[in-house]
């Protein structure tokens, strides 16, 4: 791996076997397969935001649960820092996550009602036998400081159901950062927080970044958002990775067909603003049987005969930013 | 405004009252608000605000154990507050519908479409056959982008954006005049829900339909309502037209709103956070409920009512506008 990189996809594959009932299988019903990520290959560089977007079932949350080894990858491989999740021991797994964490949508499912704060912070450090039991309470109080959730005594003794929910996201940021990790998947952080919360989290979550020296993977719906705070950004749809770029270059020049109609589709807040590029028809089909060739070609406004039969291939336009569309050959 | 404009509804000085063990939360709190005929009402603010009560409020449905103590609701004349129960069948589903969040909490998932239908429009409109009903549901369906096959299907095999536009026939075939859409596109992808938002403001020019559009995504209402009005802690603290709210917005809440809010088309957006916490209903802070996260807010803030005033047109709950 580059010496710039901290995480390599190569071909990354994930597919989710549907169910049969007993009658099916009997019947010899052939298996099916839900091709949740078909072949994504991305580079992540050490301190970046980089941005994974994409509608439902474009496959950007398993993504991220395939980085976190939280999920076993069908097919390609994954290389994060020194580890190799594909092939790594279980004994390396307990390391692995001390460098790799992550950030979830709801805070309200991801912190246990039954364990007060002070104990869902400290209990990280205790699983990997880090320092004594003040020492963690330390660094417990310390990092509820740098989240702004003061004074920190008091929240530790807290329960999740006393604190409001933009506390609790922070909370939820806080175990995150308190192993010191070098990478950080955050999945919709703050899509479930108020608008007002919303600017605080992201404020927060940059500047724990640059204290921490972190990377973060963000993933996201929120083209608005990812615009606000990402470097790079890709586009997923359906499994595959349509296009990936640093982040202006994509705004300004978007090359793909779904890009551009993501980008019209984007609720502007100004009553004055007018939709350039058109939306295209139709939704998003089922992922069990995507469409043949490029998955996005029967709403595609620029669909050509070759669209149908081929999957186009991830190609460099310009420094950076590739494309996979068979309008750029 | 013009006040030869016909109203279609007025709700005046509105309170809802929620008696909760721990003491009572006023989640409306003196709203007063006129919505004109045909136009596109948008209403938004965070949660708590009291935006969806309000939206329940007008069709008397709110929720137990909250009610309505205080106030009236007119619609066309008449005050569904005071308004016996059986009279207000007759309005509710039919003169005035109302579409939510998750369209799956609306539909029966063990009925087909077609059913569902019939079985609305029946309730409504007794003496109509079975067959005049589908007819009129895929007359609707049709214009609303759907095939009308799809009358056939049970909601689980329809996605999102259908059950939406689904729930949105239904009100039409009953002749809604008033349509209220409770976050209708927050379960929505961006894509999905652009294709939505089109499609009901074209709706709404063909039937003539005056839309309530409750909602946080200051984006979907810049793009389609004719007026805002901006809802903080229970109470109402502006109504503009849609342009200049977001262009010269004059409550301090909305200003900080909108700098909350990032700007997709902007290359240099600035976001800005506000101070503090939205307040807490069951102690509300004394005098302005903004006032202790606001950056203008002087003494005279923080003590007694702030009355809802008028400024060519526009309505704001604020002291920086007081009429000397």
């Amino acid at each position: 791996m580059a010496q710039d990189l901290i995480l390599e996809t190569r071909d990354v594959k994930k597919y989710f076997e549907v169910g049969r009932d007993l009658v099916q299988k009997i019947m010899g019903k052939r298996r099916e397969y839900v091709r949740a990520v078909d072949g994504v290959s991305l580079d992540i560089r050490k301190g970046e935001v980089f941005g994974l977007v994409g509608e439902s079932g474009s496959g950007k949350t398993t993504v991220g649960k395939l980085i976190l080894n939280v999920l076993e990858p069908s097919g390609g491989n994954i290389t994060f820092e020194d580890f190799d999740l594909t092939s790594m021991a279980r004994r390396d797994e307990k390391a692995f996550r001390r460098h790799i964490q992550v950030i979830f949508q709801d805070p309200y499912a991801s912190l246990n009602p039954r364990m007060k704060i002070g104990k869902a912070l400290t209990q990280p450090l205790e699983i990997h036998g880090i320092g004594t039991r003040e020492e963690r309470r330390k660094r417990a109080l310390d990092i509820l400081e740098h989240v702004g959730l003061t004074p920190p005594e008091i929240v530790f003794t807290k329960y999740p159901h006393q604190l409001s929910g933009g506390q609790r996201q922070r909370i939820v940021i806080a175990r995150a950062l308190i192993l010191n990790p070098d990478f950080v998947v955050a999945d919709e952080p703050i899509a479930m927080a108020d608008v007002s919360m919303q600017v605080l989290l992201l404020e927060l979550m940059m500047d724990l970044k640059r204290e921490f020296n972190l990377t973060y993977l963000f993933i996201t719906h929120d083209l608005a958002t990812a615009k606000y705070v990402c470097d790079r950004i890709a586009i997923m749809y359906l499994g595959k990775l349509f296009e990936v770029g640093p982040l202006h270059d994509v705004f300004r020049n978007p090359l793909h067909p779904y890009t551009k109609a993501l980008l019209a589709a984007v609720p502007v807040p100004d009553p004055a603003a007018r939709r350039i590029h058109e939306i295209p028809k139709g939704e998003i089909p089922n992922p069990i049987n995507p469409p043949p060739g490029c998955r996005f070609h029967p709403r595609c406004p620029r669909k050509m005969d070759i669209c149908e039969r081929e999957i186009p291939v991830m190609r460099e336009k310009s420094p950076g930013h590739s494309v996979a569309c068979h309008l750029y050959k | 405004m013009n006040d030869t404009k016909d109203k279609i509804l007025r709700v005046e000085d509105l309170e809802v009252t929620f008696p909760l063990r721990q003491g009572k939360v006023r989640a409306l709190d003196a709203v007063t608000l006129d919505v004109f005929r045909g136009e596109t009402l948008g209403v938004v603010g965070e949660s708590g605000c009291g935006k969806s009560t309000l939206g329940f409020s007008i069709l008397n449905s709110v929720q137990n154990p909250g009610k309505i103590t205080r106030g009236s609701v007119f619609f066309n004349g008449r005050d569904l507050v005071k308004t016996r129960e059986r009279e207000i069948r007759k309005v509710r589903g039919r003169r005035i519908s109302m579409i939510f969040q998750d369209p799956m909490t609306s539909l029966n998932p063990l009925l087909r479409i077609d059913r569902h239908i019939i079985q609305t429009v029946r309730k409504h409109e007794k003496n109509i056959s079975k067959k005049a009903a589908l007819e009129r549901a895929a007359r609707l369906l049709d214009r609303i982008g759907i095939i009308k096959e799809r009358l056939y299907d049970y909601p689980h095999q329809l996605s999102g954006g259908m059950r939406q536009r689904v729930m949105i026939c239904i009100g039409l075939c009953l002749n809604a005049e008033v349509l209220i859409a409770d976050e209708p596109t927050t379960s929505l992808d961006v894509i999905v829900e652009a294709q939505f938002m089109d499609q009901l403001k074209r709706l709404q020019k063909e039937f003539g339909l005056t839309l309530i559009l409750i909602t946080h995504n200051m984006g979907i209402v810049a793009q389609i309502s004719d007026r805002v009005a901006v809802m903080y802690g229970g109470q109402i603290m502006e109504i503009s037209p849609a342009a200049e709210l977001f262009h010269e917005p004059l409550h301090p809440y909305t200003e900080g709103l909108l700098r909350s809010v990032p700007n997709i088309e902007l290359d240099d957006d600035k976001l800005q956070s506000m101070d503090g916490f939205p307040p807490d209903l069951l102690d509300p802070p004394p005098g302005c409920r903004f006032s202790p996260r606001c950056r203008y807010a002087f003494d005279r803030c923080r003590v007694g009512k702030i009355p809802l005033v008028e400024r060519d047109g526009r309505f704001v709950r604020c002291l920086k506008y007081e009429n000397k």
